[in-house]
């Protein structure tokens, strides 16, 4: 596996992954803040304001540049809610097909629930407006396929919303890690484990599916989709944009008995062509471990999560003295090397607390990625988190669901001239 | 681990590897012409090193030497030879060094606060009531039941100032046992044993560092297949009552071994001779010849004088 992952860090280099800085990902740094003319303002419409929608609107109103245009739910406390944050006097929409046919919006946020989110992406193309789409990209692989090409074959901006894409913490990260900082990449682990029942409240019990659709087949796909997309983003990304290629697990409903049909629980392994392994866990009975990564490399380790990192070194530091004496083993200056003494003690013999790595962190991620997309709306770039990015994260969400329904390995599904 | 090519005329490849055992770390520079031996050899010198420190370890609650000192003040405690062994030549050097060399001074290093690295002051009256739960003659070893019981409870054994020579010793022999000639291992830096020469030398030079750099320079030395072991109170002393107390204590007095700031002896045995180390910072050299003498052993001692530090050697170089 050596010699592959060589190749693959030198493919990184070559293909100048590697020195992606987050400035000119963003392509922020040129511009500034507060520089965005009135011309230049990106009019955007809210498909979907319950907390999430909401809470992005609430970001994009922080954003020179970002205008929120207009607004749409089918559930009026929230489109209601919705309307009152966005100032008041926009348009409020309950079908976004109205929505799409406002003339002066160039881009929707879709913030639904999983099963709308190809349908009105689609819808939202079609309409020639540029997309951002909450993760998970689509409620099923061949929906996937069919985003990917609509988009591929339009002049669209299309941007799915894997935040971590657009976090400090990640790219610093992902630079140490594009640069060898823990070796080759042989594992990677990632778990998203709470305490909850995951459950919304519900003011009527015939609003049950409507406000608790994350627990319903018909309108998600669990755990897999609504937080483990993103860390198996984070795996992809760390290789290089590598898809999976196959899976296996075992999820089950063991803890909330009260109806849902998600899994409450999901354990999953994927192997990646390069045989690297994924193994990803997410509960709701237990928070230890939080939502983290550990990408384990033959010499280190990276803990990530959207706050901090925290870098491991495999091996321990040599001394000193010992370093020298090596590598002067063939000249005269060995008889100066003084690789003996009173018997050392090491910093922290018994145990790597490990390092701090430091990021400097001027805005959330989710500002970073919107003001972002805001940016490919106006200079007509493709996004650091483009269709792509969300294809491979999904589908591979999607088939680990396939893959505990099942009880079977899954493999990737080909969709001829996607990768 | 790195491997390399050491040049055209020896075509010996070289391995070295360094890591984490015992407190300290563990370095290894190996060289032979076969790659995939020094891989090997590596990785059993690991998992040797490995396997000595959770059986050696006082810190380790699951390790042999625990379980002895949990136990062998109720009665006799089964033991294995290998267990056998290192007890009873830590038996024999105790009576051989005049009881320099003891293995039961733990109480004492704890007291003193060596163990947490936090100097405790140690009044007269505290110290004679450990003193009585110290020395090697309250151990009793039967060698043909293979039991070891301590005389009094209280007692506690600490195998720190011969687990690393052992080691080493072990280590050595598998070297050999594999046909290397060439090989350089040091445990801490203070159990040393070289193997055969370095490429392009007579044995293996280096420098031995006995006393901080502002008050002695490194003394450079060359070593072939012999062992060098370094005992010292330079680096791990702790502050009490503004007094700095050295790791090496003089068993019969509980007190802090004084005069000698380091010692390095060298012998056939990495095993004998940090036992011989560790007893000749306590002796100091008038004391020590006669025991150097009678082991075949040499040392260059490092002891305080009125300006800093000096070097007194004993048969050092002869040996």
């Amino acid at each position: 596996m050596s010699t592959e992952g060589q190749s693959r860090r030198d493919f990184l280099k070559s293909a100048g992954l590697a020195s992606v800085s987050l400035a000119s990902m963003l392509g922020l740094a040129a511009r500034g803040e507060g520089k965005v003319g009135p011309n230049d303002t990106v009019n955007v419409g809210i498909i979907g304001t319950g907390s999430r929608g909401c809470h992005l609107l609430q970001i994009m109103n922080t954003i020179p540049g970002i205008k929120v245009a207009a607004v749409c739910d089918i559930y009026q406390p929230h489109l209601d809610r919705g309307l009152k944050l966005a100032g008041g006097k926009v348009p409020a929409y309950k079908d976004y097909h109205k929505l799409l046919e406002q003339k002066d919006l160039d881009a929707v946020v879709i913030a639904t629930p999983l099963n709308w989110h190809a349908r009105m992406s689609l819808d939202a193309l079609d309409a020639n407006k540029d997309v951002f789409c909450e993760k998970t990209m689509t409620y099923s692989p061949d929906e996937a396929e069919q985003v990917v090409r609509r988009v591929l074959n339009s002049d669209r901006v299309f941007q799915v919303g894997h935040q971590r894409r657009y976090s400090p913490v990640y790219h610093r990260v992902m630079q140490l890690i594009h640069e060898g900082a823990i070796g080759e990449i042989v594992f990677i682990k990632a778990q998203w484990h709470r305490n909850g029942d995951w459950r919304r409240h519900v003011p009527d019990p015939s609003l049950e599916k409507l406000l608790n659709w994350r627990l319903y087949r018909e309108s998600s796909g669990g755990l897999m989709t609504e937080l483990a997309s993103h860390q198996i983003d984070v795996a992809n990304w760390a290789l290089g944009d590598m898809h999976v290629e196959s899976v296996v697990g075992i999820g089950g409903i063991d803890y909330w008995k009260d109806g849902r049909e998600v899994y409450d629980n999901v354990s999953v392994v994927y192997k990646y062509p390069n045989g690297v392994k994924l193994v990803y866990t997410s509960i709701t009975r237990n928070k230890y471990y939080g939502a983290s990564e550990q990408i384990m490399g033959s010499e280190g380790t990276i803990e990530v999560t959207t706050r901090r990192a925290k870098l491991f070194r495999e091996r321990p530091v040599q001394r000193s003295e010992f370093k020298s004496f090596v590598m002067n083993l063939e000249r005269e200056l060995l008889q100066s090397v003084a690789v003996g003494a009173a018997s050392f003690l090491p910093e922290d013999p018994n145990k790597d607390t490990g390092t701090w790595i430091e990021v400097d962190m001027p805005h959330s991620e989710e500002y970073l990625e919107l003001a972002s997309f805001a940016e490919c709306v106006r200079t007509r770039r493709k996004p650091f988190g483009d269709v792509l990015v969300g294809y491979r994260s999904g589908v591979a969400a999607l088939i680990g669901n396939q893959a505990m329904d099942s009880g079977e390995i899954v493999l990737w599904p080909k969709h001829e001239g996607i990768a | 681990m790195t491997v390399a090519a050491t040049g055209e005329a020896a075509r010996l490849q070289r391995a070295a590897d360094s890591f984490r055992a015992m407190g300290t770390l563990f370095e290894v520079v190996l060289l032979h012409e076969d790659e995939g031996l020094l891989h090997a050899l590596l990785n059993e010198i690991h998992d040797e090193v490995a396997r000595l420190e959770a059986k050696l370890s006082r810190f380790l609650p699951t390790s042999e030497v625990s379980r002895i000192n949990r136990l062998a003040g109720r009665g006799p405690i089964l033991v294995d030879f290998e267990m056998l062994e290192i007890l009873d030549a830590a038996l024999e050097y105790y009576h051989k060094t005049g009881g320099a060399f003891d293995i039961t001074v733990a109480p004492l290093l704890r007291k003193w606060g060596l163990y947490e690295r936090k100097g405790h002051a140690v009044d007269a009256q505290t110290l004679r009531q450990l003193l009585d739960q110290v020395g090697s003659d309250l151990i009793e070893l039967d060698r043909r039941r293979r039991t070891v019981t301590f005389k009094k409870p209280g007692v506690e054994i600490d195998l720190g100032a011969v687990g690393k020579g052992y080691a080493v010793r072990e280590v050595v022999d598998m070297l050999r046992r594999a046909e290397l000639q060439h090989a350089f291992v040091s445990f801490g830096g203070s159990s040393i044993f070289a193997l055969g020469s370095a490429p392009g030398h007579q044995g293996w030079p280096f420098s031995i560092r006995l006393a901080p750099p502002e008050l002695l320079d490194p003394v450079p030395v060359t070593l072939q297949n012999r062992s060098l072991t370094i005992s010292g109170n330079t680096v791990r002393t702790v502050e009490a009552e503004g007094r700095s107390v050295g790791h090496v204590l003089n068993p019969a007095s509980g007190q802090p071994a004084a005069d000698v700031v380091a010692v390095a002896v060298v012998h056939d045995s990495p095993f004998v001779g940090e036992m011989l180390s560790t007893a000749m910072m306590v002796l100091g050299p008038e004391k020590g010849e006669e025991i150097l003498a009678r082991e075949r052993a040499g040392a260059l001692f490092a002891v305080r004088s009125a300006d800093g530090v000096e070097l007194r050697d004993v048969n050092f170089t002869e040996v």
